[in-house]
């Protein structure tokens, strides 16, 4: 090599005579030198740059009139008024932005953080990690401490872990859940919503048959290929829920936390507000009134979690919560840049197929697009809708393909691409969490059984599994047991090539990149 | 069409003849290996279109790593291990060393690399840690180094609970996780005054000894008083007198009670404790109070992974800490007025109003005593950052000898950083001196808002157990510079407003009892100002791209 060099002066000298030449010539024709460089960015870098830097200065801005005069409390929360005026103008820009800083709003004593015992006002309020039953505990300062990883409204990280329903002192009798990520949660809900729905039509026809044909009726739940099971009416009309699997025997798919908790956003919004910063709403006190101290305190009517705060959280309050995350933008396909990568992307997918993984991460479901209706009930109830359809932030989901099904018909409906079923299931005696989780509605789901996680926006949300602790890919996939062993088997004897291409096919589920000035 | 075919073939032909012209003037003989994806140095907390775009590039790069590493995981991992050999060499130039740096401290080690543990007396993870063997409780330092910025403090949720028995919440000490920025500077800061302390102790040795008496030496360095130390004819040092310092003199700015010399003990000691990786001098070495578990002598963790950071590794991420930036102060000259709340359009104005209550709240702070211990400046005389590093491969493991990898601060920190301040000498000089710049000593003056020395600070803030002998109810002063960026605050991370904190700081026993109800006897605009003070200490505003 060292021969056939040219020396280095010689060599300086006509490199510069041909960026002269380059220069030159680029003035003259229009011959743009990115034709050899790596293509153009996803995102508009001096858009969002101006964007975030206005968004810095209004939070840097705030912080300074808060600092001189605390009483100022920001109430970028809305009452329910100012949210349907905000709705009928048609404002969603200014609703969601003004409820994406209270995402990041630091909750505080005045505001009504946390529930006796309460140290005296203006002194410190050690944190609570271990969350008192249903009462909760003192987790992270505002929604953005635990929804972060990846970017706003991600997932959690290592450290964003809740120990639900413990005894408020012991790490062991707690739950740990990983907070999960918020992306595309609007979607979500409605698609849960519809298929719910539909599995609801299915019992009613088969009760109706049962009671036409007067004799036991057995159907089988099943909704866009995804089988719940079956159920068995009796000719009075008495159904026998005994073999529904993987949803709950009301049969509501509930598509919100680890295990399926919650189906609204609302009820989703109240509780994580009053377990992790001690906020009691309007909605959730009218909601528990009937157990009061179990889930929200011994207090008068007005301040049932007795901090001396009153009206913490009222019905436009929830309401805004909701319609934010119902106006959430959903995560993309992030796929590789070379095609020779892209290749490797296409085979990963095959092969993520061949092992049986898309049997419970099914890519896609579809959902008809509709708009969410938001409703909270207090002492009054108060209902919106949000249509994430058409209202939603970017990258909005779009009715994009029109091939049709085997049977030759377009089938309807937008897909979704979340890779899930939204079913529960069993995953074996090592994942399984230490105790049962009690539902609000009084069922319990055991403790093996978990809901297929939506694998979108995977890539930015390591680490994985409800407590976050498998750090790679890998670790997660090979920690599968119950009724994923088979899969995990074929996984294991495939050769670290073949695995190498499912985990990048894997990576590929992210979400836009976003540009932030903190 | 000709010309424009005729053109491009031009710049193909430039392409290549720089490519080859780049390759032949090479002429040192590193090997080449794999990097981590490269940001090109420090990085700079400017907000402007250059720096997003470095940081877009970035983003690219670490995307298509992450593509690649869930591929060919063995190959990717080649890329993050470094000796200190290479460094050494010269092969490594410090803006490479410090991406490394910056991609360790985002790294999420897998179990094959060494993180966790593979011990049966522990949970593989556990929220609250196990005496002094930790947990592990993170997946990486970035995990609870990410508030107001990257490398920043961390949150509530983001708090350890240490030294317990890893199940109780009352047996346990809260930590919340401080800032990172500026460390390298506070390093700096910490072995001027040990070195000037030291000398001092030398020197009361010395003129005791000469002078046949006792003497009393009053240790002050760098305009923070540390008590004083009597000394004996005979050479026997009285301690009794000394404040707020151990009795090796060496001021140790890290942890909340201030217990870590270097930045070099506290990232092996954090790696064990939050990550379960095991640094090579930890395993050889140790340092007090760190246990490693009950396996072999070479791999204490039972994970069958050897060498979990080597010494190139640690140096790297002590460099990439070393080098961030430092938080400044930011006046409220320009800010938002708001007309109905959030509704209308929100202006931005000038703010005299703001800038005047800065002024006063300046002026408090230092008259009701706050300044007495968070000292808002702290002169530096050099801007040597030395991170020191063992040779282990030598057999003897008794006192193994330091050797310094020196990095030059004024140089390679990240933007913004201290800022030069030329003394000149006050010394008479008897003859002329040729060259003007003899007399002349430069000092960097680092806003660090700390004094550097430990305080009793009462009841409230009291904790459950002695650190490395420093009793439960003293802390090192938190250096206060990012402050509006950290919250929350104290060492539990449970006061979220500065009224919070400044309440803990007024309990019974405290050091700062007066300070803090001075405070609270101000009127309600005298308080304002104070707060707003408090909230100019910031962190310039930064970009990234998650």
């Amino acid at each position: 090599m060292r021969q056939a060099c040219i020396s280095p002066t010689q060599s300086l000298r006509i490199s510069i005579l041909l960026v002269f030449v380059l220069v030159v010539t680029s003035i003259f024709t229009s011959i743009p030198l990115s034709v050899y460089a790596t293509p153009s960015p996803n995102i508009d870098i001096e858009a969002q740059l101006e964007e975030a830097l206005e968004l810095y200065l209004n939070s840097r801005g705030e912080a300074w009139i808060k600092a001189t005069d605390p009483n100022e409390r920001f109430d970028s929360l809305f009452s329910s008024y100012q949210l349907d005026l905000l709705i009928k103008k048609g404002d969603f820009n200014i609703l969601f932005s003004a409820a994406d800083e209270s995402f990041e709003l630091e909750v505080d004593r005045m505001r009504g953080m946390g529930s006796p015992p309460l140290p005296p006002r203006d002194y410190p309020f050690p944190p609570r990690p271990v969350h008192q039953g249903e009462r909760g505990g003192l987790d992270g300062t505002s929604c953005r401490s635990c929804h972060f990883s990846g970017g706003p409204d991600g997932g959690g990280d290592g450290t964003s872990v809740a120990l639900f329903r413990g005894d408020g002192e012991h790490r062991e009798s707690a739950s740990l859940r990983d907070a999960p990520a918020l992306l595309g949660i609007g979607y979500l809900t409605l698609l849960a919503q519809q298929m719910s729905q539909d599995l609801q039509k299915q019992r009613d026809e088969a009760i109706r048959r049962a009671k036409m044909a007067k004799d036991t009726v057995k159907v089988d739940l099943s909704v866009q290929g995804v089988s719940f099971g079956y159920v068995q009416v009796s000719p009075e009309g008495v159904v026998d829920y005994s073999q529904v699997e993987g949803v709950s025997q009301d049969l509501v798919i509930r598509p919100l936390g680890w295990k399926g908790r919650h189906h609204d956003l609302v009820d989703i919004a109240d509780e994580s507000l009053a377990l992790h910063h001690g906020l009691q709403s309007d909605a959730r006190v009218h909601k528990y009134k009937d157990q009061a101290e179990k889930y929200l305190g011994l207090g008068p009517e007005w301040d049932k979690d007795q901090d001396q705060v009153i009206q913490e959280l009222d019905a436009g309050h929830a309401a805004t919560l909701a319609s934010y995350m119902a106006l959430l933008s959903a995560p993309l396909y992030t796929p590789p840049k070379s095609v020779s990568a892209q290749l490797e992307w296409a085979q990963g997918r095959g092969w993520f197929e061949q092992i049986g993984c898309d049997h419970c991460h099914r890519p896609f479901l579809r959902v008809m697009p509709e708009a969410l209706e938001i409703s909270v009930q207090g002492k009054i109830k108060y209902t919106t809708q949000i249509n994430p359809f058409k209202y939603g932030q970017e990258p909005r989901i779009r009715r994009v393909d029109y091939s049709s099904d085997a049977q030759g018909r377009i089938p309807r409906g937008a897909p979704l691409f979340l890779y899930s079923d939204l079913k529960r299931h069993d995953l074996g005696p090592a994942l399984a969490d230490a105790h049962d989780e009690p539902l609000p509605d009084g069922t319990v789901v055991l403790k093996q059984l978990w809901l297929t996680r939506p694998l979108w926006g995977l890539a930015q949300s390591a680490p994985y599994l409800h407590d976050g602790r498998a750090q790679t890919i890998h670790e997660a996939i090979m920690l599968h047991a119950g009724e994923a062993k088979s899969s995990v088997e074929l996984y294991r004897h495939l050769k670290p090539n073949e695995q190498g291409l499912i985990r990048a096919f894997l990576m590929s589920l992210g979400r836009q990149d976003v540009l932030l000035v903190e | 069409m000709l010309l424009k075919h005729l053109l491009v073939q031009v710049q193909v032909i430039f392409i290549i003849s720089l490519s080859y012209h780049l390759a032949c003037a090479q002429e040192s003989d590193c090997p080449s290996r794999l990097w981590p994806a490269q940001f090109g140095g420090p990085a700079n907390a400017i907000v402007n279109q250059l720096e997003a775009e470095k940081w877009y590039r970035y983003k690219q790069k670490r995307s298509e790593e992450a593509l690649l590493e869930a591929k060919h995981p063995q190959q990717a991992q080649l890329a993050y291990k470094l000796e200190m050999q290479e460094i050494l060499s010269g092969c490594v130039s410090v803006p490479t060393l410090v991406d490394l740096g910056r991609a360790l401290f985002l790294r999420r080690f897998s179990r094959t690399e060494g993180y966790g543990h593979g011990l049966k007396e522990y949970p593989a993870r556990s929220r609250f840690q196990h005496g002094h063997f930790g947990g592990p409780d993170a997946s990486a330092c970035v995990d609870c180094h990410w508030k107001g910025g990257f490398a920043g403090s961390g949150d509530r949720v983001d708090n350890t609970y240490a030294f317990g028995d890893g199940n109780s919440l009352s047996l346990a000490e809260a930590r919340n996780p401080p800032a990172l920025w500026g460390v390298g500077w506070v390093q700096i800061i910490a072995t001027e005054m040990s070195a000037e302390l030291n000398t001092i102790r030398q020197q009361a040795v010395l003129s005791a000894q000469t002078k046949n008496q006792t003497v009393k030496m009053e240790l002050i360095s760098k305009g923070v008083s540390f008590g004083s130390i009597t000394v004996q004819a005979q050479g026997q040092i009285d301690y009794t007198e000394l404040e707020g310092i151990d009795q090796d003199l060496v001021v140790k700015p890290f942890g909340w009670r201030g217990v870590f010399k270097t930045l070099r003990e506290f990232v092996e000691i954090s790696a064990q404790k939050h990550l379960g990786l095991q640094s090579e001098y930890l395993v050889q070495v140790g340092y007090p109070e760190v246990e490693l578990g009950t396996g072999p002598k070479s791999d204490p963790d039972q994970d069958e992974v050897l060498r979990e950071l080597s010494e190139g590794q640690v140096t790297a991420l002590v460099t990439f800490l070393a080098t961030l930036d430092s938080p400044q102060v930011e006046l409220p000259t320009h800010g938002l007025y708001q007309v109905p709340p959030k509704i209308g359009p929100l202006e931005f104005i000038d703010t005299p109003a703001f800038v005047d209550r800065w002024q006063k709240g300046s002026v408090l702070f230092e008259q009701i005593g706050c300044a007495h211990c968070h000292q808002p400046l702290m002169a530096v005389n050099s801007p040597i950052f030395k991170s020191e590093w063992f040779d282990l491969n030598t057999q003897s493991s008794s006192a193994k000898k330091a050797s310094f990898y020196e990095i030059d601060l004024s140089q390679w920190a990240a933007r913004p950083h201290p800022e030069i301040k030329q003394q000149i000498s006050q010394e008479i000089q008897t003859k002329p001196v040729k060259n003007k710049q003899a007399n002349t000593q430069k000092q960097w003056l680092v806003p660090v808002f700390s004094d550097f020395k430990r305080h009793r600070m009462g009841q409230v803030l009291k904790g459950l157990y002695t650190e490395r002998g420093v009793s439960a109810d003293t802390y090192l002063t938190r250096r206060l510079w990012g402050l509006r960026k950290t919250s929350p605050y104290l060492h539990h991370g449970g006061a979220i407003t500065f009224e919070e904190a400044i309440k803990a700081h007024g309990s019974e026993g405290s050091e700062a009892k007066e300070a803090s109800e001075y405070y609270f006897s101000l009127n309600d605009d005298e308080k304002s100002s104070i707060r707003l003070f408090l909230s100019s200490l910031s962190r310039g505003p930064a970009i990234r791209i998650r």
